[in-house]
């Protein structure tokens, strides 16, 4: 862990959909972290005046890369830059990665369940990443809920794991459009209980995006009898 | 300080210089620490407490009671960290 | 030092001249809060000055109502550096309320729902200088904002404005309310920009 601002640089980009893209961050020096944490940007305007915001890490690329996935906020101040303005080869300062809590290794004992609410995706797809490079035998689902399916992030590769390995399960959800033969409406209790290990299986539960959706399927989780040490939640505000 | 001058436990005490080692090991991951609210008394790990940022600082609650635990602000060249509502916090070892 | 990040310029508009140092314009009117918003029902609201030992002196919701309201329409200046000019506030002025208010003290403790506290001189408070407010731009004050009421000083930084006020207490010395003790100016003059301790 780096506890002082370095210089990072865009090494590349790519579009997730039409408001959110992934940024790919090349470090001066190694950079390593385990999946589910974050770093803070700061951004300086010439005057002076600064901005720092926390995003969660995609994806390491080691030795000296990792990734984020920023979605456009629509009162942002920090977001619409980073999704419409920045460019490879720009620079950005960084600290961290940072956080201990919020995390999983693939040798973290019990079935793995993640389940985000739209941009809260992007620390678990970190972790799933993790899951499927570690080769893991620990059963893992994903439970995905999204607007339409044109706010999906990682789309392609989801599906290869979700195909190619045999302990992953991905499962998304769609509140208000969905493809042909699918479900559309808000999830509920019985979409989740439906959709996630049951409580005596003991998983390892962890649950990010709004603060609504994360105290309302945290709330069921417990209800359903899952014991709350094992939930670990995480909220980006709204 | 007594009438010599002296500081009455003088033979006992160390400098708080000679913490430097033992508090070193806080800089790894402090958001894992367990935190007890001197408020309420519930214990959990500082990283599921409740933070509020839209605020001239960092204000951090506890889950159960909304006490203030800590308060962390930032006077540009300098940080003031309040711990008022925290009884103790239990760091693991890195 | 900072590396400037190329093409940034962040959301504010250029610097005013007749802005206090270090602010920038707002159109929006940021929501601050450092707590969970407090649901005050009107019918349980009051209002009180606690002027010493056995002196306090308490308004109800109607009996605020019904007071002489006044018109501000005034500058403010949130220590995040944010200003709004030109807002509109209806409300009842201090000097109303401490009109039968006998007290020796000169400080205040600014009470409120949620536990908030803030200190403010009762000169600061006095002469057509500060107001209990329970509109904004003509439109109840919305609980986010810190309604049903607060206090309104407006030549000082805005956390000095209560949300969701419910008392004043009047003191002999001055003591820190929450932002004064974890590191922010006793005072708070944004002209002089005392920001922090």
């Amino acid at each position: 862990m780096r506890r002082s601002w370095q210089v990072a640089e865009v090494s590349a980009v790519r579009a997730e959909t039409a408001r959110a893209r992934t940024l790919r961050l090349r470090f001066p020096d190694m950079v390593a972290g385990v999946p589910g944490q974050h770093v803070d940007l700061r951004l300086t305007a010439d005057d002076g005046y600064q901005a720092v915001r926390s995003y969660s890490v995609a994806a390491w690329v080691p030795p000296r890369e990792l990734e984020l996935t920023v979605e456009e906020l629509d009162d942002g101040e920090v977001s619409p830059f980073l999704v419409d303005v920045l460019a490879v080869g720009d620079q950005l300062e960084v600290r961290g990665p940072v956080g201990g809590w919020f995390t999983w290794t693939p040798d973290r004992a019990g079935p793995l369940q993640l389940i985000a609410g739209g941009s809260g995706v992007v620390p678990l797809m970190a972790m799933l990443r993790s899951h499927s490079e570690a080769r893991s035998a620990v059963p893992a689902r994903l439970l995905y809920s999204v607007r339409s399916p044109d706010h999906v992030f990682y789309r392609g590769e989801l599906d290869v794991i979700g195909q190619e390995d045999p302990q992953v399960v991905i499962d998304i959800a769609y509140s208000r459009e969905a493809p042909d033969g699918r479900p559309v409406g808000r999830l509920t209790h019985e979409a989740v209980t439906a959709s996630c290990f049951p409580p005596e299986d003991e998983p390892v539960i962890y649950i990010c995006g709004s603060t609504g959706f994360v105290e309302a399927v945290a709330a069921w989780l417990v209800d359903d009898g899952h014991d709350a040490d094992r939930i670990r939640t995480e909220r980006y505000g709204g | 300080m007594d009438s010599t001058g002296q500081h009455p436990l003088d033979q006992d005490h160390l400098d708080g210089n000679a913490l430097a080692g033992a508090l070193d090991q806080f800089v790894s991951d402090l958001t894992s620490a367990e935190c007890m609210c001197a408020g309420c008394g519930s214990s959990g790990p500082l990283a599921a407490a409740l933070l509020y940022t839209k605020a001239p600082g960092m204000v951090l609650r506890c889950p159960t009671c909304t006490a203030v635990l800590l308060c962390l602000t930032d006077q540009g060249d300098r940080q003031v960290l309040t711990l008022d509502g925290v009884r103790h916090l239990v760091i693991d070892k890195p | 030092m900072a590396v400037p990040t190329s093409g940034f310029t962040g959301r504010r508009q250029n610097r005013d001249a007749d802005l206090p140092p270090g602010q920038y314009l707002t159109d929006g009117f940021p929501v601050m809060s450092a707590g969970p918003t407090p649901q005050v029902l009107l019918r349980d609201w009051s209002f009180q000055i606690v002027a010493g030992p056995g002196e306090t002196h308490q308004w109800t919701w109607e009996q605020m109502q019904a007071l002489p309201q006044e018109d501000v329409t005034t500058d403010i200046h949130c220590v995040t550096h944010w200003s709004k000019v030109g807002t509109t506030w209806r409300g009842v002025s201090l000097d109303t309320l401490f009109e039968d208010v006998e007290s020796e003290a000169e400080y205040t403790m600014v009470h409120s729902y949620g536990g908030y506290t803030t200190n403010v001189p009762l000169d600061d408070l006095l002469d057509g200088k500060a107001w209990i407010v329970s509109e904004f731009e003509g439109e109840p004050l919305q609980s986010a904002h810190g309604g049903p009421a607060r206090l309104l000083v407006p030549h000082l930084y805005f956390w000095k404005s209560a949300k969701w006020v419910n008392g004043i207490r009047l003191m002999d010395q001055d003591l820190p309310g929450f932002w004064e003790t974890n590191g922010y100016n006793m005072y708070g003059d944004p002209w002089r920009e005392e920001r922090y301790w």
